[in-house]
């Protein structure tokens, strides 16, 4: 290894990252542009395209926050976050954790929330491709197949459980209309990503529906997702829901694959 | 100093693949060309845009591979960094490679990161014998790994080092030699880096080895006065179409392609761009 390159890469980088000046000694100043100035353009570029990368990702956060703001945070999370893997494409995928515990960001719950939901397109959009089972798939199913049936789930599908009303939030964004206040949402709010048809999709989950959907996903069979919706049915009722669900789950496009335990 | 007309062979001695004129594979045109199928001769794909797990990137790409050849251009090799080469990046290219199939894979001669950081940006290197043998070795590793030549393209610069040895065309030349890769000229990236130095965009063309010229790059850029930015915002420039004829002169048919990645036009400018580059292109080549 070039350990003479090596020294030098790391000069420019500290210049790039903390404006530490060593590396202007390696390069060539002319009358037009001193090194300084010339590095500089480095620098910029960096810090600049990176808040760029954020705000394609995050476009409602950067809305809501204003484009100062949203730079102030950008930096912010770039100096605390530096990139470590070839692909932007992972570049912003802790914002999230550094809202929720960095000040002053901190202190506004909800921001961390948004960042989360703006996540959760980002992996819907970019999840694996697998085909979807539809209704004549699981008409074609034995009657002693559906208490151990259990379901695999597209790799888009995900939940976010919040507790602010940032869908109505986004939503505004996304639709130019005057943004809502931030408020609580109680009880907190389930919400479903996915992606269907080559779309990133959301929907807020009923509230029976949300455990259901989430035991599911872990592999629960359909014999125990109907007990837990007795909790909050009435025996006789407990069939048509769960049938509902997961008519629903199909037409969704969630479920890529279902599996009996025979 | 040669204007004379190259044959135009690679360092095998074998015809140079000549594919046309090209554009860059972007987002915001897939559904026009899947609709409209335009008179492209082929498009140059950027890499790491596909090395997702799926969805709309990869939907696209295999619908638009369908009807043109592509080639490969990636943005992260770090074929001048001092970290190890990326095993997990270049195995992604290999499998990206296996799904289209691409008439070639380019990257560029820089650095983008150290220490595990990566700057996303296409850093220049010191020019000097020790880089050139260092970056030769890591090219053998990349072409044995990916089991074919590579192409390695000149990025545009803003600063040079006082301990280079020698200039950037002997630079690029050597590495090429040393590693026995391709090149990937890119035309604006001379005129820009000759406008930041001071040099001779010329002196750079005739001081590379014309055998081993794969593909040019057209593009716009952003001019400061006092230096220039290649920000591929803009339509390609008088100066740059005439070095891009003299390129033509030089080296013969070269496949050409056009690089817009900011304040995208509509399709349509491009194309209209494309055909001046081709008109110029069958104009020098039918006098050659």
């Amino acid at each position: 290894m070039d350990k003479a390159l090596q020294a030098l890469q790391t000069a420019f980088y500290r210049q790039i990252v903390a404006g530490e000046a060593e590396i202007c000694n390696q390069i060539e100043s002319s009358a037009a542009m001193p090194a300084s100035e010339r590095v500089s353009i480095y620098a910029n570029a960096y810090w600049s395209r990176l808040v760029e990368v954020l705000a394609t990702d995050y476009p409602a956060l950067q809305g809501i926050l204003g484009e100062e703001d949203f730079t102030e945070l950008g930096n912010a999370y770039i100096a605390a976050y530096p990139s470590t893997y070839f692909s932007l494409r992972w570049f912003g995928r802790s914002l999230a954790t550094f809202l929720a515990t960095q000040q002053p960001w901190q202190a506004q719950p909800w921001l961390a929330e948004l960042a989360a939901v703006e996540w959760a397109f980002v992996d819907a959009f970019n999840a694996a491709e697998a085909e979807i089972v539809t209704a004549s798939d699981i008409q074609a199913l034995a009657p002693q197949d559906w208490p151990g049936l259990s379901f695999r789930f597209h790799p888009s599908v995900a939940c976010l459980d919040l507790h602010w009303c940032v869908m109505a939030q986004w939503q505004a964004y996304r639709e130019s209309t005057p943004l809502p206040a931030a408020e609580a949402c109680e009880p907190p709010q389930t919400v479903l990503f996915w992606r269907h048809q080559r779309v990133t999709r959301y929907r807020v989950l009923e509230v029976d529906e949300a455990p259901v959907l989430r035991q599911a996903m872990e592999g629960a069979n359909f014999a125990t997702l109907c007990e837990l919706l007795a909790d909050s049915h009435a025996v006789e009722a407990v069939a048509l829901r769960a049938a509902s669900l997961l008519k629903r789950w199909l037409t969704d496009g969630l479920v890529c694959r279902l599996l009996t335990d025979v | 100093m040669g204007s004379e007309h190259s044959d135009a062979v690679t360092a095998s001695g074998l015809p140079r693949p000549f594919l046309g004129y090209g554009l860059g594979l972007r987002p915001d045109y897939y559904e026009e060309i899947l609709n409209t199928l335009p008179a492209v001769d082929w498009f140059e794909v950027l890499s790491e845009n596909y090395m997702v797990d799926g969805g709309k990137p990869l939907y696209y790409l295999d619908r638009v591979r369908e009807h043109y050849p592509m080639v490969m251009h990636g943005v992260s090799l770090s074929i001048g960094g001092t970290d190890p080469l990326d095993r997990d990046y270049l195995q992604r290219l290999k499998q990206l490679a296996a799904r289209i199939e691409p008439e070639w894979i380019s990257d560029h001669l820089c650095w983008t990161g150290v220490h595990g950081y990566n700057l996303h940006d296409l850093m220049p290197l010191p020019y000097t014998q020790e880089t050139v043998r260092h970056v030769a070795d890591r090219v053998s590793q990349v072409q044995d790994f990916l089991g074919r030549q590579i192409l390695l393209e000149n990025v545009s610069s803003y600063v040079s080092y006082r301990h280079s040895e020698m200039s950037e065309w002997e630079f690029f030349s050597a590495v090429a030699e040393a590693a026995d890769c391709l090149m990937l000229f890119d035309i604006n990236n001379v005129y820009v880096s000759a406008r930041n130095h001071g040099f001779d965009p010329e002196a750079y063309l005739y001081g590379v080895p014309p055998e081993r010229v794969r593909q040019f790059h057209l593009a716009g850029h952003t001019d400061y006065g006092d230096y220039v930015i290649d920000t591929h915002d803009h339509p390609i420039i008088d100066a740059v179409w005439e070095l891009y004829v003299k390129s033509l002169q030089h080296f013969g048919p070269v496949s050409t392609m056009i690089e817009r990645d900011d304040r995208m036009p509509p399709f349509n400018e491009l194309l209209q761009e494309l055909q001046q580059a081709r008109q110029l292109g069958e104009r020098v080549l039918q006098a050659a």
